[in-house]
């Protein structure tokens, strides 16, 4: 039953699905890596979900869980992480109970991911023009000239100069920003569904990472696709996300619109991301808060891992993890200061 | 503000047309740096900014003698350190210090924090007993805020923050007068990046120390420096306090660059410039203006001559003829435009 319906999804082209409509539910979500003294929880009952055609900014400090959350929905984990429990719901399938061959069928047409290096994510020894032409040839099982006419089109699209020269070129003759426009197209040749994009412009320099975001929002809108923006950079989910979901040490404190979190931050995580940030377009005088030098994450913690760094923490933040309440429609947060009474 | 022959005589760095190019093979070399003046007066901080392949780090590296300059002058209170024989130059070391971008690459490994502190104090022959050395070290250990329970532990023990202070405190451990910090938080994570900025800017007031800090990230500059130079290209482009060069930007590099820097809050909105392209290869600087091929207002004349930071007034000076409102020099070479791909704007949040 569940074959005969993955079978019918791959086979026919992923179109654009209506906007509102709920694409990726990720479910009570948790995720291990084995340590010294057994395994630890690096993601831990995580729950967020994406509409169609939406862009959602995933927030959080180095090992926080982006990452791997994302590569758990691109189901891309390997041995040793593993996922513990949860489910992840994809156009109503979940794509944990999937086999390696049904999701060779998923990603790349309606599921795809952008990453951190772009170098290292191309072929070193194939022409660019191949690479890009090889997504039509295996997805779309277009013909190898049909597929190339189609790449130089997506190289066109994505803003490399001289692209019939550059079908030609090997990665190492691209600068980064250049090689990142050509995962983009590779990315986004088959218009998925969603598409996740992993700090796309770490290692590049600002005017760059402008040119890059402003090509990946202008893909995301023009092929309807729903993004799943990860970063640590909370000008960039202002810039270019609707909702945002901000983890820290492998929990989701906070999620919401963009706008009604940064206008109101709750969780105390969020308020100290949002007090310490610098900005350009600002003269800050007063001196920045400054707290005590913890900076170990606290997997292990049962209850809240902020709670060693919480200017607000309560004797029962260090017992019992917190229930997720909505403080408005829409926007939640997993903080005792909020529960209920 | 000092202004001529007194802030010169005052100044405790001056660079003088300072050139570094790199030979890659007979017929490759990369002009890193070509043609860069600087002045820091004493306790002041000074941010370099521009993007990778600018020569910042160069500049930095020039400065501490980590490279051996191809041209210019490098003066250190008064004494042009680059003519100095190496020998001559180590006691200077002492003054002049510097802490890198990669806390973990500029440690060394097999040394504990205890022993990588005390290195410099051996070197310049600071402590007589072993006690005043001990003492120095849990001092400067305090005052960059690491607990003492860590000058056993080995760099890898140490998260990132945690090391850049041990750089830090590795840097002013002898009292320089002038500390060339090059990217010191571009590794950090943002919460962490917030104390080691913070950090700097208490060590600033109290030690007075001066400060070159080298960075791409402008905001931090905002927040640290009382004077800023753009670099594009191996030259400064602008240069001036940091207030002119953040809201009174006059060449239309910074304005691109400053524009590009996403805003952490929806709500604002201005005009983002989108800089079309990419620099031209340093290996081949062009002949004029090195923005010349990427600006929008350039003419033809700007192609052919090069261009000098010219004074705008208060201190602020910048490399354009145009923005700083001037005929240009050579006006009969000719003023018609070329025909450079206008930048798109895009009316953006953020």
């Amino acid at each position: 039953m569940a074959a005969k319906r993955l079978d019918k999804l791959t086979r026919q082209a992923p179109r654009p699905m209506g906007a509102d409509q709920e694409l990726l539910r990720v479910e009570r979500l948790s995720i291990s890596f084995p340590g010294r003294d057994g395994r630890v929880p690096v993601v831990d009952d995580v729950s967020f979900d994406i509409r169609a055609e939406e862009a959602v900014g995933l927030v959080g400090e180095s090992g926080s869980g982006k990452t791997v959350t994302a590569l758990a929905i691109m189901r891309l984990s390997r041995r040793p992480t593993q996922v513990d429990q949860g489910q992840i719901w994809f156009r109503g399938e979940n794509l944990l109970s999937k086999t390696e061959r049904q999701l060779c069928r998923i990603r790349g047409r309606f599921m795809s991911m952008i990453f951190q290096t772009p170098r290292s994510s191309l072929n070193p020894l194939m022409r660019v023009g191949d690479q890009v032409a090889r997504v039509f040839q295996i997805q779309q099982g277009l013909g190898r000239e049909q597929a190339r006419g189609k790449a130089q089109e997506m190289l066109r699209l994505v803003g490399i100069p001289e692209a019939a020269r550059h079908m030609r070129s090997y990665p190492h003759r691209l600068s980064g920003g250049m090689s990142q426009r050509i995962l983009i197209a590779m990315m986004v040749a088959c218009e998925p569904n969603l598409l996740i994009a992993d700090e796309p412009t770490t290692g590049l320099d600002v005017t760059v990472q402008a040119q890059v975001f402003e090509l990946i929002k202008r893909m995301q809108q023009s092929h309807h696709m729903a993004m799943l923006l990860i970063t640590h950079d909370l000008g960039v989910i202002a810039e270019l996300c609707e909702r945002m979901v901000v983890m820290y040490a492998g929990h989701v404190m906070e999620t919401g619109p963009v706008d009604r979190v940064f206008e109101n931050p709750c969780h105390p995580y969020m308020r100290m991301l949002l007090q310490s940030v610098l900005r350009v377009d600002q003269k800050i005088e007063a001196s920045l808060p400054s707290r005590g030098g913890i900076e170990e994450v606290a997997y292990t913690l049962t209850a809240c891992r902020f709670a060693p760094r919480c200017p607000a923490a309560m004797d029962i933040c260090w017992a019992r993890k917190p229930a997720t309440v909505a403080v408005e429609p829409g926007h939640t947060v997993m903080c005792h200061l909020y529960a209920a009474g | 503000m000092l202004r001529g022959n007194e802030r010169m005589d005052r100044s405790i760095l001056r660079i003088q047309g300072l050139h570094k190019q790199f030979r890659v093979d007979r017929a490759t070399t990369v002009h890193a740096v070509n043609g860069v003046d600087l002045d820091l007066a004493p306790r002041e901080t000074v941010g370099l900014v521009g993007e990778s392949g600018c020569g910042k780090s160069t500049t930095a590296r020039c400065i501490v003698r980590l490279e051996e300059i191809t041209r210019g002058r490098i003066l250190f209170r008064g004494q042009e350190i680059n003519a100095m024989s190496l020998r001559q130059f180590r006691p200077m070391r002492r003054w002049i210090q510097m802490v890198f971008q990669d806390s973990m690459m500029s440690l060394n490994p097999r040394l504990t924090v205890y022993q990588t502190l005390r290195e410099p104090l051996l070197a310049h022959r600071m402590t007589r007993t072993r006690q005043e050395m001990d003492e120095r070290i849990e001092e400067i250990t305090r005052q960059v805020n690491l607990e003492l329970k860590y000058l056993s532990s080995n760099p890898r023990q140490l998260s990132g923050g945690q090391r850049q202070r041990v750089g830090i405190a590795r840097a002013l451990i002898t009292n320089p007068e002038l500390v060339v910090l090059d990217e010191p938080v571009s590794s950090l994570d943002m919460s962490i990046r917030i104390h080691i900025i913070d950090l700097l800017r208490r060590l600033q007031e109290q030690m007075g120390v001066t400060i070159l800090f080298i960075s791409h990230d402008l905001s931090t500059v905002r927040y640290l420096c009382q004077r800023v130079l753009v670099m594009y290209l191996g030259r400064v482009v602008e240069m001036g306090p940091v207030e002119e060069i953040f809201d009174q930007s006059l060449h239309f590099y910074t304005q691109a660059l400053l524009s590009a820097i996403p805003i952490p809050d929806p709500k604002a909105r201005r005009q983002r410039i989108m800089l079309a392209g990419e620099p031209p290869s340093l290996t081949k600087p062009p002949r004029g203006c090195v923005f010349a091929n990427r600006c929008q207002f350039a003419v033809q004349a700007c192609r052919e001559v090069e261009q000098d930071l010219l004074p705008v007034g208060n201190g602020h000076f910048v490399a354009c003829w145009l923005a700083a409102g001037l005929p240009h020099p050579q006006a009969t070479i000719g003023l018609l435009p070329i025909a450079n791909k206008p930048p798109h704007k895009d009316e953006s949040h953020g």
